[in-house]
Parts: C-alpha cells; structure tokens; sequence
C-alpha cells in the first residue's frame, strides 16, 4: 500500500464523513418542515372548512387528524406545536377526531347572532330535579340551539338520566326530544330517582342538571331565575347566562369561549343596531305615515339597546334582555303591518 | 510522480463534483418549497375572494330575512351599509359593487329608492374579481330585481 492509496482512504472517510453529515441535517430539518406543512396544512383546511359553515349554514362532519397535536384553544386562538391558528368566529370547540361542524344561530327577528359548533358526537343527558315550568322551559330552548343531527353521521342526542346507574333514553334527536318534552313532564315523578351524582360519566356524555334551587353537585348544574336569565354552574364555577347561548359557552367551552362570544355578540349586536336605525330612519320617510309611527317607535327602542360591556351584572341583563324582548316585538308589528 | 498527481486530482475533482451535486439538489429543494410557499399565497387570495363572495350572499346584514339559501339582497340594507361597517365583518384588502343593469347612479338616502348601483371600499386595479347574479328585493315597492355582485380581492 503507498502513500496515495492512504490518502485515498483518509480523503474518502473526511469527505464520506462530510457529505453524511450534510445529508442527514439537511434531511432532519426538511423533515421537520414536511411534518409541521402537514400539520399547518391540516389547521388552515379545518379553518377554511369553519369559515364554510359559517357563511353558508350547511352543516357537515370533518375529521382532524392532528386533534392531539392542539395544546389549547384560547379563543380566537389555538394553539398548537405548528403555530397558532386565529377563529375569527366564535366557535364552540372541543378537539377531537371525528368532528361535526354546524352554524347555530340566535334569531332576533331583525338581526341574526351566528356561532359555530365543532363537537364531537355528544349525549345530552338532562336531570330536571324540580318540576317547574322554568326547569322545563330552560330545557327547551337550551335543546332547540343545540345542533340537528338527522342527516349528519356525527350525532347530537338526548334524554334524560339517571334511574339507578342507568342513563335512561339517550337516543332522541333533537326535534323528536323537542316534540315529547311537554309529554315527558307530565311524568316527572317516574322520571328520574336520583341527580346522578354518584354516577360515573363516560366520555361523550354531559350529564345537565337544572334545577330552581342551588346546590353544590359537580359537573353542570342550571338555575335559572326568569325565564332568559340566570346561572350555570360548572363544577362550582358560575356563568351568568342571558340567553342559551351562554349556557352552550358555559358548558362546552368555560371561560374562554364565554367571554370571547360575548365580546363578539355585543361588537355584532352594536354594529346591528347602527345599520338598524339608519336604515328604519330612511324608510320611515319613503314607506308613509302609518310606518313612520312604527319605525320611530322601533328606533326609540333601540336606542335605549346598548351593547354591555360587562355582561355578568345581572340587574344590567335583565334590563337588556327586556329591551332586546320589547324590540322583537316592536319588529313583528312593523312585519304584520306590511312595513317590513 | 506526475501520473500520481493526475490520479489525486481526478480524485479531489469527482469528489468536488458529487458534493457540488448534492448541494445542487438541497438547493433544488429548498427552491421548490419557496415556489410552494407562493402558489399558497396566490391560493389564499383566491380563498378570500370566494370568502367575501359567501359572506355576502349569505349575510344577515344584507340578505332579506326568510331566504336561506341567501342571495335576495334587500335595497336598503345596501343603501345605508358603508365600507367600514363591512370591514368590520368581513376583514380588508376587498372592494365590491352590486348593481341593476340600466343604473348608474350610487344609491345614497336622498336618493333611495330610484337608484341601483352600489359600491363598497375602493376598487383596486389588480384584483381577483368574482362575479355572480343576485336578487335585489326592492322595500318600498315590494318588486325584486335582478343585479350583479362583482368581489375583488387586491393581489
């Protein structure tokens, strides 16, 4: 062996050494990039799929694969290993695989509050531990915000609980549970035997209980006041609620959504009333005299409507859900008298 | 002695080329990514236009209430939305228009409701432009028209 063949073997182990090298660190950050696209491809994907629902109304299911990869949701913001992804809307979301994705609405006759759900499939199951209209009542609207799973793989569905250790009927959809809420009431008494307190709870499983009086229990507990107001406690933890919006923020959601969806009603609800009163101030002067008179009564009405920024003061709720109760029916007079 | 220099310089010469080429093909790759890195953004601006064009026909602040499938606009929510309002809902960087063909004139209060041509924030010249028909329900007179909704969205 001669001196060239040993420098042959030395060069060749530097150069083999080097090149290795490159490659390998090359290779590791391009993976790293690869695997974060993928992941940031699958957010924007989900985000513009939201957006979708949003602006559209057509529910659909959606399945995030990277579910596991979300750190929190802080809205507007979650946060995951990629970066953080801003929801514009307010958007209920609890990170799991198999998603459904559903606009709901909160209608006021002469505006629309949209938000958006991103739930797994859930059982609502209800515990009324009075009989008390205001029990049933709260039951009702609470379901008829929730989403409408009839055609949809990923389902919503209710019933009540518990009899014993057992969740009794948890296979209603929405519209059918609707539709025996008055029948079921009747029968209170064999309804339910116990607020299921010592019951353990499976996974996609919430477990509401409503009832007229406060008591410490776990998990959720509803007490409403009047028939828009009052509080929902979440393990301990109260949310004033105004509408059953709240409760949905309170209960899928807590703080973060709660306060984010009211932040972005109340933005919404203000732009609303401005666009509202100049537009019933332009009609009430080319629609004739008779509308005039609706149409100022209606503006008096919301300019006494002002967007709260503190919406846990209850006295401050209940005065704005009778001024927001006196414009819906201001608004259907202006609509059965042609007006509108 | 000289036919031992020509071997070693072959061999550093190969050499240099096989790492010129691989650094060629990193080169090549990162290239590429950055060319993905653009098509996205050109995407994006094409998602947004279509975004604003949704927003539009299915907005409670435009769209005559009990129309769910959206698009019947009403006159007069048109007339008295300005720019910022929409801004506010719908973000930046857009401009549209929506008129009733054999109209010129911008509807303003005054004179509302003998006009049909509306316009939101400024055009742009280099825009991506959407264009879809739409209805127009007339308040006052109780007619609905036909008009056009053009979306841009600035490049």
């Amino acid at each position: 062996m001669d001196v060239f063949d040993i420098f042959k073997i030395i060069f060749g182990i530097i150069i083999t050494f080097f090149i290795i090298q490159f490659l390998l660190s090359f290779l590791s950050s391009y993976t790293q990039i690869g695997e974060t696209s993928k992941q940031i491809s699958s957010l924007v994907s989900f985000n513009k799929v939201l957006q979708d629902v949003y602006t559209t109304g057509i529910p659909t299911t959606f399945t995030l694969y990277d579910y596991d990869k979300i750190d929190f949701y802080e809205p507007p913001n979650m946060i995951t290993k990629a970066g953080t992804l801003r929801i514009e809307n307010p958007t209920v979301f609890v990170p799991e695989k198999n998603l459904l994705l559903y606009r709901g609405e909160l209608d006021l006759e002469w505006w629309k509050f949209y938000f958006i759900y991103a739930l797994p499939g859930t059982n609502i199951l209800y515990v009324p531990m009075n009989n008390s209209p205001l029990v049933w009542n709260v039951m009702s609207n609470l379901t008829n915000i929730l989403p409408s799973t009839e055609r949809l793989d990923t389902k919503i569905m209710f019933g009540f609980g518990c009899n014993g250790s057992i969740y009794y009927f948890s296979t209603w959809e929405r519209e059918r549970f609707l539709n025996i809420i008055g029948y079921i009431s009747t029968d209170y008494e064999n309804l339910v035997d116990n607020d299921c307190s010592d019951v353990g709870i499976p996974q996609f499983y919430k477990i509401i209980r409503i009832s007229t009086d406060y008591s410490e229990k776990p998990g959720v507990l509803i007490v409403p006041n009047t028939s828009n107001i009052g509080y929902v406690y979440v393990d301990g933890r109260p949310y004033l609620y105004k509408n059953p919006i709240d409760i949905v923020y309170a209960i899928f959601g807590g703080k973060g959504i709660y306060e984010y969806g009211n932040k972005e009603f109340f933005s919404k609800l203000g732009l609303a009333i401005d666009l509202k009163i100049r537009e019933s101030q332009m009609l009430a002067l080319k629609k004739g005299e008779l509308c005039a008179t609706y149409y100022n009564d209606f503006i008096s009405i919301l300019n006494q409507l002002k967007p709260l920024n503190n919406y846990t003061n209850e006295l401050e709720m209940k005065i704005f859900s009778e001024k927001l109760s006196d414009s819906i029916e201001k608004y259907k007079e202006l609509e059965v008298m042609g007006c509108e | 002695m000289r036919i031992g220099q020509a071997h070693l310089m072959e061999y550093v010469l190969l050499t240099f080329f096989a790492v010129l080429i691989l650094l060629l093909i990193a080169f090549f790759l990162t290239g590429w990514q950055i060319t993905g890195a653009e098509s996205q953004k050109q995407e994006l601006v094409l998602q947004k236009s279509l975004f604003v064009l949704k927003s539009f026909s299915n907005s409670p602040y435009i769209n005559r209430r009990g129309f769910k499938e959206g698009s019947m606009f009403e006159d007069s929510k048109l007339t008295v939305l300005k720019c910022e309002d929409l801004q506010n809902l719908f973000g930046k960087s857009w401009w549209a228009e929506i008129y009733i063909p054999g109209y010129t004139e911008i509807c303003t209060e005054e004179n509302y409701p003998n006009c049909g041509y509306w316009k939101f924030c400024e055009k742009e010249s280099e825009s991506i432009i959407y264009e879809i028909p739409v209805n127009i329900y007339r308040k006052v007179s109780g007619n609905v028209d036909i008009g056009i909704l053009r979306v841009g969205v600035k490049i």
